[in-house]
C-alpha cells in the first residue's frame, strides 16, 4: 500500500528535515504564495519547492508535479492568447485556480511524504500539541491514500452489481448509486477506525509519559538552511 | 473499550479520536468532490456550498452517531480549517470552519449529542462554512476583489463573478445551502437507519 506518512525507517535524499521545521516551511510557504505579487514570483516559488522535493529524495513526485505545473502554466498562456472568449474564461480561470493552489499542494505533498508517523508524533509532542488534535490529524494523513484505494474497490464492486459509478449512472439511478458509494465507504471507514484504534492502544498510544523515538529529532543544518531560505523568500515579497 | 473510557474520564477516548480522524479524511474528500465541480467556474462558484453540503451530509451524520461526545465536531472543524488553509483557500473559510463547528457543537450539545434533530440542525449550521469564503463579496467587495486579483484571479473571472453576485444572492445562498444540508443529513439519517444500525456500526 502506498501511504502518505512513511512507516519504515528507510532514509532517502540528502536532506532530512525535522517535522517542526516542516510546519514552519508549510506556513511560510503558504503565506508567501498568498502574497505573491506576480506570476514570475509564483514560478520561482514552485521551482524552490520542487528543488526541495528533489533534495528530500521525492524524485518521482517532484518530476510529475513539475510536468503538471508546466502544463497548467502553458494552458493558461496559450488559452489566453488563442481561445475564443467563452471557452477562454472557462479554461483559463480553471488553470489559474489550479495554479494558485498548486504550490501549497506540492509543498504539502513533499513534506508529508517524507515524514514518518513516529517522528511526526514525537515532534508534535515536544511542541505540546494537544493529543485531541494530534491523533485525528495523524490518522487523517494516514487514511487519505486508503480512501482512493477503497474507491477503486467500490467501483469494481459496483460494476459487478451493474451499477454504473459514473455521472450518467448517477442521473439514471441516483438512489442506488448514492447508496452503493456511501454504504461501503462509510462501513469500511468505521471498521478501519476500530482496527486502527485497537492497534494504536496496543502499542501504547495512551501512555501519559513523554513519547520516545528511535529517530533523533533535532534541529540540523538542513533545517537552518531551509528556514533561512524560505524566510528570505517571504521577505522578498515585501521588497519587490 | 469501557476500561479505556474510564482511563481518560474527561472527553474522548483514543478510539473516538481515531474515528474522528478517519471521518475527517472522508469529510475532506467529500468536500473536494463537491467543490471541484463548481468552484472554478465564475457563475457556478456560488453552488459550491450547496454541493458540499449535500455530499458531506452522510459522513457527518455517521460521525456524530459514532462519536456522540463533546469535541468531535470541534476537532473536525479545526482539522478541516487547517487543511483548507494549507491548501491555499481564502482564510475566512478556515475561520468559518472553526466558528461554525463551535456553534454546531453547542446545538448538538443541547441534546447531549444523541438527539437526531438537533444533530441535523447542527450540521445545517456547520455546512454554511464555505459561504465564509464568499461573504466578503458583500461585506467589503473592494478589498475582496483586490485580494483575489492580486493573488492572480483574472479580471474576466472577477467581472463575471461580480455580475452574478447580486444583493439577493447571499440570503438565497444561505437558504439553499441550508436546504441542501438538510437533504444531505436526511440522506445520512436514512442510510444510518437502513444500513448501519442493522450492521451494528452506528
Amino acid at each position: 500500500m502506498k501511504s502518505i506518512l512513511q512507516i519504515s525507517t528507510y532514509k532517502r535524499g540528502i536532506f532530512h528535515i525535522d517535522p517542526r521545521t516542516k510546519l514552519f516551511l508549510l506556513f511560510v510557504g503558504n503565506v508567501t504564495v498568498f502574497l505573491a505579487p506576480a506570476i514570475s514570483y509564483e514560478i520561482l516559488m514552485a521551482a524552490t519547492i520542487l528543488m526541495l522535493g528533489v533534495l528530500c529524495g521525492v524524485y518521482r513526485f517532484s518530476i510529475k508535479m513539475m510536468v503538471f505545473y508546466t502544463g497548467v502554466i502553458l494552458i493558461q498562456v496559450v488559452g489566453d492568447l488563442y481561445f475564443p472568449n467563452g471557452i477562454r474564461i472557462l479554461v483559463v480561470t480553471f488553470a489559474i485556480f489550479v495554479r494558485k493552489i498548486f504550490p501549497c499542494v506540492m509543498l504539502g505533498g513533499i513534506l508529508v511524504s517524507t515524514t514518518r508517523v513516529n517522528e511526526f508524533m514525537s515532534a508534535m509532542n515536544r511542541i505540546h500539541m494537544p493529543k485531541n488534535v494530534l491523533v485525528p490529524l495523524t490518522v487523517m494523513l494516514r487514511y487519505f491514500p486508503m480512501v482512493s484505494e477503497e474507491w477503486v474497490h467500490i467501483k469494481n464492486a459496483m460494476k459487478m452489481r451493474d451499477v454504473s459509478p459514473t455521472l450518467l449512472g448517477f442521473i439514471k439511478n441516483p438512489g442506488q448509486t448514492v447508496e452503493c458509494i456511501y454504504v461501503p465507504l462509510l462501513m469500511s471507514a468505521s471498521k478501519i477506525a476500530d482496527e486502527l484504534s485497537i492497534a494504536s492502544v496496543t502499542r501504547g498510544i495512551e501512555n501519559p509519559k513523554p513519547r520516545t523515538c528511535l529517530q533523533q529529532i533535532k534541529f540540523h543544518t538542513a533545517d537552518a538552511l531551509c528556514t533561512i531560505y524560505f524566510a528570505a523568500l517571504l521577505g522578498l515579497v515585501f521588497f519587490v | 473499550m469501557s476500561s479505556q473510557v474510564q482511563a481518560i474520564k474527561k472527553g474522548m477516548s483514543t478510539k473516538d479520536l481515531v474515528t474522528v480522524g478517519v471521518f475527517s479524511a472522508l469529510f475532506f474528500v467529500a468536500t473536494l468532490v463537491g467543490g471541484i465541480l463548481f468552484a472554478p467556474n465564475p457563475v457556478l462558484t456560488y453552488f459550491t456550498p450547496l454541493a458540499v453540503a449535500l455530499v458531506s451530509g452522510p459522513v457527518y451524520m455517521l460521525l456524530s452517531a459514532k462519536v456522540p461526545k463533546r469535541g468531535a465536531i470541534m476537532i473536525l472543524g479545526i482539522v478541516m480549517g487547517l487543511l483548507m488553509f494549507v491548501t491555499g483557500m481564502y482564510w475566512l473559510w478556515s475561520i468559518a470552519y472553526v466558528v461554525l463547528a463551535a456553534v454546531a457543537e453547542l446545538v448538538a450539545g443541547i441534546g447531549k449529542y444523541k438527539n437526531m434533530k438537533l444533530n441535523i440542525i447542527g450540521y445545517i449550521v456547520f455546512s454554511l462554512n464555505p459561504i465564509g469564503s464568499y461573504i466578503m463579496l458583500w461585506i467589503n467587495q473592494k478589498a475582496y476583489t483586490e485580494y483575489l486579483t492580486s493573488k492572480g484571479t483574472e479580471q474576466a473571472y472577477m467581472d463575471t463573478m461580480l455580475a452574478t453576485a447580486q444583493n439577493w444572492m447571499l440570503p438565497v445562498m444561505i437558504v439553499t445551502t441550508a436546504l441542501c444540508a438538510l437533504l444531505g443529513a436526511i440522506l445520512g439519517k436514512k442510510l444510518l437507519g437502513k444500513q448501519f444500525q442493522k450492521a451494528g456500526v452506528a
